[in-house]
């Protein structure tokens, strides 16, 4: 290996992210879910340049680089497996029409949104711990 | 680059990547959008290769590609495979860490496959 791994500073990660739930009032929560990657994507502000860090069971985290920031969380395999396996999020994909085999995009409302956020949020102490 | 793209990986298999699923890794992850035409290195010379049963997936590491506020990272190549030997790309995106819970199949550093 020639170059250093880049290393996410778990305390650097929280202090970004400690005011998460104000900033996605603010932008916004985004939905989509895409057919060719069977993925369905929460974004706060838009696609935007990334990391992606696993959390569990196929969700990842979507980390700017630079200021340590949430910007999206990000679903694999949706329809094929993580839907089967997590009923818990049935609701929301009924609420939002969401189909498999058919691309879509919404605009939480703010109940959603707040629910969305609150999981993102718990699951950056596991990113954090790792 | 507009037609599908065939790769070959460390272990001589076949692994398509179709024109849609690149036009849409540019969409959701413009990240690796400079990378894109070394997604086939990722694949033949991973530096680490897991193994997802349960999504029947197989992930490849590759570092010293990403650059800029990436460096240090490693793209990934998200590999579904099917019963019958297809192989795939379904996404490709940058990280910091290999998944957790995945087992490891390939490194290269220990010279060997782990299959």
């Amino acid at each position: 290996m020639t170059e250093e791994p880049l290393h996410i500073d778990p305390d650097r990660f929280l202090e970004a992210n400690r005011d998460y739930i104000n900033r996605i009032e603010k932008t916004g929560v985004q939905v989509a879910y895409d057919t060719a990657l069977d993925t369905l994507f929460i974004e706060f502000g838009g696609p935007r340049e990334a990391l992606s860090e696993h959390l569990a069971d196929n969700i990842m985290l979507r980390i700017d680089p630079k200021s340590l920031e949430i910007v999206g969380c990000e679903i694999l395999d949706f329809f094929s497996d993580f839907l089967p396996n997590h009923r818990l999020v049935a609701n929301l994909v009924t609420e939002l029409g969401l189909q498999e085999g058919r691309d879509s995009s919404h605009s939480l409302i703010e109940g959603q949104a707040a629910g969305i956020g609150e999981l993102v949020m718990s699951a950056t102490s596991v990113l954090a711990s790792r | 680059m507009t037609a599908d793209e065939r790769c070959i990986d460390y272990r001589g298999q076949i692994v398509m990547i179709s024109r849609a699923v690149r036009a849409h890794i540019v969409d959701r992850h413009p990240e690796v959008e400079p990378y894109l035409a070394q997604l086939c290195d990722v694949l033949s010379d991973p530096d680490l290769v897991y193994s997802r049963a349960r999504t029947k997936t197989h992930l490849y590491y590759k570092h010293g590609i990403c650059s800029g506020e990436f460096t240090g990272a490693y793209l990934v190549a998200y590999v579904r495979y099917n019963d019958s030997g297809d192989r795939s790309v379904g996404t490709a995106y940058s990280t910091s860490t290999p998944a957790s819970g995945d087992v490891n199949i390939y490194d290269r550093y220990d010279r060997r496959d782990l299959l």
